[in-house]
């Protein structure tokens, strides 16, 4: 559950929180705060764990050593990989359909 | 522990105990350090079933839907005895309820046969249901409070418990496991179908 929501693949919260992990290791609440002011995403901490279990189960994220209670993760060889076919992904889908919305509605 | 730390305690019991062992203790402090409000509890408590979901055993898949189901069957039909659309409109989610977990479980474990098992006796509640229904239906004519005494020594050999035992029961209950693995058995096709699809 993610509010604010522009929806499509960017407010997906898988790829959401592998952007937020480029820069650097984060955890939960670190993660919550980067995505909603970078993007205007939030998303909700059930919505952060569930796909934070994904990624790990995938090996895109990985956890370093924990501070306090609170444990920080950080992005894979493979993860990065994943987010960049991702992204590219989007990315060609975006260059063509906005060349053709220009050439079709101006 | 104050109200918000009981809540939360609450709210991560959802999640199956081997998520919470290895998420648990962070997801934790995570919503201490905010402000609970309903939509975050709202979306823990929908995270926690997601988990349970795919990550749970059979039984506790299972179990919480079916209870759900014999608890509200039972108080609501012994303080005000089902309408007919009532009464179908219960059989209707029933069936969802039920059945749904067995397909699910299936379709997360396709060689489970635990979970086939787990999903006809399901089924073959649902089926079964009638009788129940049936006899709880006549506690109108007594007194309602006494309705579980009644299934209890109808069932235990007094009244007609014999003559639907066969009618009523049996054969009910063997159309149910039928229905039930079947159920089960679309949740596990459906599985073994997408991986085949998925390797090519």
């Amino acid at each position: 559950m993610a509010r604010k929501s522009t929806g499509g693949p960017a407010s997906d919260p898988e790829l959401l929180i592998l952007s937020s992990l480029i820069e650097g290791p984060k955890h939960g609440y670190a993660m919550m705060e980067d995505i909603a002011a970078e993007t205007g995403v939030e998303l909700g901490p059930g919505t952060l764990y569930g796909a934070i279990t994904r990624l790990v189960e995938n090996g895109w994220v990985e956890p370093v050593e924990e501070i306090g209670r609170q444990r920080p993760y950080r992005l894979t060889a493979r993860g990065s990989e994943y987010l960049r076919e991702q992204l590219e992904s989007v990315q060609r889908l975006a260059r063509v359909g906005l060349r053709r919305l220009r050439t079709q509605w101006g | 522990m104050g109200l918000k730390g009981r809540l939360i305690h609450w709210l991560l019991r959802i999640y199956p105990e081997r998520w919470r062992s290895e998420y648990g203790v962070e997801l934790e402090a995570l919503l201490e350090s905010r402000e609970l409000t309903a939509w975050t509890a709202m979306d823990v408590a929908r995270g926690g079933f997601v988990q349970r979901m795919s990550r749970g055993k059979p039984w506790e898949i299972a179990a919480p839907p079916l209870l759900a189901w014999a608890l509200i069957g039972v108080v609501w039909n012994t303080l005000s005895p089902f309408t007919t659309l009532f009464y179908n409109a219960y059989l209707l989610c029933a069936w969802i309820c039920l059945v749904g977990p067995a397909s699910a479980t299936t379709w997360r474990r396709p060689g489970n046969a635990g979970a086939a098992v787990l999903g006809a006796v399901e089924a073959m509640l649902i089926v079964v249901h009638p009788v129940i229904m049936h006899i709880q239906g006549q506690s109108h004519l007594g007194n309602r409070w006494l309705t579980l005494l009644y299934v209890g020594t109808d069932l235990g050999g007094g009244g007609h418990a014999i003559e639907r035992l066969w009618t009523e029961i049996l054969i009910p209950s063997t159309v149910g496991m039928l229905i039930g693995s079947l159920s089960a058995a679309f949740g596990a096709s459906a599985r073994l179908l997408r991986d085949a699809t998925h390797l090519k």
